[in-house]
């Protein structure tokens, strides 16, 4: 049986820092990773999988920066728990990210310190009850209805 | 615990495709992408498939629930995927397994899990797969 891993959207336009992530983050979580915002916006609106994070750098080439992103996923998902990434800290757009809410990992950090400010995050999200999915049901029912 | 099967994803939006083949694929199955009906038949025809993902909502009259049959006769388990709810009863009467979007990754891939263990077991008995033949 598979167990049910919170799901990630990693986002960092360095290829080398995308796979790092999402390699050592795979044994708690299941990670969709984007290589850039506007990416990222793409695979959240295409609405397929249930997302329970986002973990996403600030600084990225495009018209969108992380913050930008973060600030649409906070209003199309506000359940989705979220943490900003940056290499410039102190920067005016990390203090804009701090001053609207958002937790802000400054880089380099441990990889505990990103286990550990995920997992804090997560934790704030309200109770995600697994058996209210009705797709769950959805295949039960298929499955009876064919058998019978 | 990894699914390690042939499938089939028969879906328009590239994007969508994309993200589902990359899970998949992650997940140590073998993934081929099919955009319209007729690559869906060309992949079909060209190797034998354990799995068929359908977008049931495909552009045109061959939509996911229309292709589903076919896709069956070809001995694949099919798991049919959707955005739009209200098709919930044609889905339920289709037979098949199907999931409504969003939905969790590992809802996806022990749909898979399921179709793979049964056309393999159908495919052992013989039952299926005439259509590839």
């Amino acid at each position: 049986m598979k167990t049910n891993k919170p799901t990630i959207l990693v986002v960092d336009d360095e290829a080398t820092l995308r796979v790092v992530f999402a390699d050592q983050l795979s044994g708690q979580y299941r990670c969709v990773t984007a290589a850039n915002a506007l990416d990222a916006l793409q695979t959240i609106e295409a609405n397929v999988f249930e997302l329970d994070m986002l973990v996403t750098d600030i600084v990225m080439p495009g018209q969108l920066n992380g913050l930008h992103l973060a600030n649409k996923v906070r209003e199309k998902q506000p359940d989705v728990a979220i943490l900003l990434i940056t290499g410039y800290a102190q920067s005016a757009v990390m203090k804009e990210a701090q001053a609207l809410g958002y937790r802000v990992l400054e880089k380099p950090f441990r990889l505990a310190t990103l286990h550990a400010a995920i997992e804090e995050e997560l934790a704030k999200r309200p109770d995600q009850q697994d058996g209210q999915d009705s797709s769950v049901v959805s295949i039960e029912r298929a499955r009876q209805k064919r058998d019978h | 615990m990894a699914n390690n099967g042939w499938v089939l994803v028969v879906e328009d939006d590239v994007h969508v495709a994309e993200l589902l083949r990359v899970v998949l694929t992650a997940e140590g199955n073998d993934v081929a992408l099919a955009r319209d009906p007729q690559s869906m038949r060309n992949a079909l025809a060209a190797r034998r498939f354990e799995a068929v993902i359908l977008d049931v909502g495909l552009p045109g009259r061959e939509n996911g629930l229309a292709l589903a049959p076919e896709a069956a006769g070809y001995g694949c388990g099919v798991v049919l995927v959707t955005a739009h709810h209200h098709f919930d009863e044609a889905l339920a009467e289709s037979g098949h397994p199907y999931l409504l979007k969003p939905f969790r990754i590992e809802k996806l891939l022990r749909a898979i899990e399921r179709a793979i263990e049964v056309a393999r077991a159908e495919c052992t008995l013989g039952r299926r797969g005439d259509a590839a033949s």
